[in-house]
């Protein structure tokens, strides 16, 4: 592969502070951490899913994607609107991508590509291997937030998880208005057979 | 048996009155991509100077711009739904009980092999002649050591794997997409990605003619196979979805212009909606 630039495995040393992290690196650290916890044999997936919630927490900032998925929507929204959206939103990626861990079946991620965006953004693109599968290709947006990278977009095959959640939920507040919107996340997030109990999933501050 | 596939092609009088058929049913299909060509011309310009989909939240939410056939296309949808959960999921499941994935990785290795024309004519048409020599020897070399294209060989080698449609090809000469269309059985399309799937299948069929029955039942045995692949994918996706129509509609139109732009210009088209947002402020809440 002509782009196989960069080993994750390669990567992992680090001691450069949080600040001045390169974004290929905090990409790398933050695969690495969600990898480790994966090949555990001896936790639970209950344990396992708290450990990756844990570490979503800090890598990505669950706010500003609720605010960019919620996009002009957001203005429409109550203080205690926005709390209760983003925090439904949250459980919701970690409820539905929280099932995926038992899929877990060595994937590797190569770090194949970075690039800045306008205003100090950041595009790290990764490569998901599969051993016996097709490969699939990752990209993670990144934004500096209060002096450290945060994920705020990932893009999965060139599907961005923000611009898709966009379209559904301006579907679900021009077709059921907020409040009815609201209650039906927190419906779809309660009926879902999460094996999480209620309440796990807190958003960051 | 006797040798090569290309030599058992069928005597041409059956197969020129079927190609026929099928060339009348593509001009069909043509002439009615002429009647959706008004109205894809003006989604195009409506595309290009509105502002992105989410200024439009004060609009009656009967109308999303580029889905004026909504109503038909959620009922086919549900159709296309239903059918996988009542037919093929079942039928798939079975099949993924039977088959181990190798089994299954290597069937869809085989299809994907046979379809070599339908690729390299298309990156020719587009003028991607290096892509074109790659999914040359990618075929070469998956028919031969891959035998018979079993095994992706070429992988091995770092001959990455190629992809290109008609429909992709023509919206890269410039033919706007129309209107959203879910077609039965297929699912999401447009009329000129309609038109590019009736032009492969053709390129498809006629480089590897063998007969209906046969082939008919190839389809349906690749549908399947590609099915039991997908089992937990598809899943996942209803899953994570809050309204799976939507997702889809999107997910299509992202991909479909990735395709078309290029990774780096649909990339630059979608992030200037997506990322930033006027009243952005960094208030805490």
């Amino acid at each position: 592969m002509p782009f196989l630039v960069l080993l994750l495995a390669l990567m992992v040393p680090q001691t450069a502070s949080a600040a001045e992290q390169a974004p290929t690196v905090f990409v790398a650290e933050m695969a690495d951490e969600v990898i480790v916890v994966l090949k555990k044999e001896n936790l639970s997936d209950e344990t396992k899913i708290e450990k990756i919630e844990a570490i979503a927490d800090r890598r990505f900032h669950f706010p500003s994607i609720a605010r960019l998925v919620a996009a002009r929507n957001w203005r429409r929204l109550s203080n205690p609107q926005k709390k209760a959206f983003s925090k439904e939103f949250q459980k919701h990626l970690s409820v539905t991508y929280g099932k995926n861990i038992s899929r877990f079946d060595n994937q590797t991620i190569v770090i194949t590509d970075d690039r800045e965006e306008p205003r100090g953004d950041w595009t790290v693109k990764t490569r998901i291997v599969q051993p016996g599968g097709d490969d699939f290709l990752v990209d993670y947006r990144l934004r500096k937030i209060k002096g450290s990278w945060r994920v705020i977009d990932v893009v999965v095959e060139h599907i961005s998880l923000v611009a898709n959640f966009r379209s559904q939920v301006q579907e679900l507040f021009s077709k059921r208005g907020v409040e009815d919107t609201l209650v039906f996340l927190a419906e779809k997030n309660s009926s879902g057979q999460s094996i999480l109990p209620p309440g796990q999933a807190e958003p960051s501050r | 048996m006797s040798g090569h596939p290309i030599k058992s092609l069928p005597v041409p009088q059956g197969m020129r009155k079927r190609l026929d058929l099928l060339s009348t049913l593509v001009w069909l299909l043509a002439l009615g991509l002429l009647f959706f060509a008004p109205k894809a011309a003006a989604e195009v310009t409506t595309e290009a100077t509105s502002p992105p989909i989410a200024e439009s939240v004060d609009q009656p939410s009967t109308t999303t711009p580029g889905d004026p056939l909504e109503p038909m296309n959620r009922a086919i949808f549900s159709f296309n739904e239903d059918l996988d959960d009542w037919v093929l999921k079942p039928v798939a499941k079975t099949w993924n009980f039977v088959a181990p994935t190798p089994v299954e990785l290597a069937i869809e290795n085989f299809y994907r092999n046979l379809l070599f024309p339908v690729r390299f004519v298309n990156l020719l048409l587009q003028g991607e002649l290096d892509p074109a020599a790659l999914s040359l020897s990618r075929f070469c070399v998956n028919t031969t050591l891959g035998i018979g294209g079993i095994f992706d060989a070429a992988s091995f080698l770092d001959l990455e794997p190629q992809s290109a449609d008609f429909g992709q090809t023509l919206g890269k000469w410039g033919v706007p997409p129309g209107p959203y269309l879910i077609l039965p059985l297929w699912g999401p399309s447009n009329p000129r990605d309609s038109v590019g799937l009736l032009v492969d299948g053709y390129l498809g069929v006629t480089t590897f003619f063998i007969d209906w029955p046969i082939l008919l039942g190839s389809v349906v045995a690749e549908t399947i196979n590609r099915r039991a692949l997908l089992l937990g994918q598809v899943e996942d996706i209803k899953e994570a979805s809050f309204d799976l129509y939507v997702s889809a509609r999107d997910a299509y139109k992202q991909q479909r212009n990735e395709r078309i732009l290029g990774s780096e210009e649909a990339a630059r088209q979608r992030d200037e909606d997506l990322y930033f947002i006027d009243d952005f402020d960094e208030e805490e809440w």
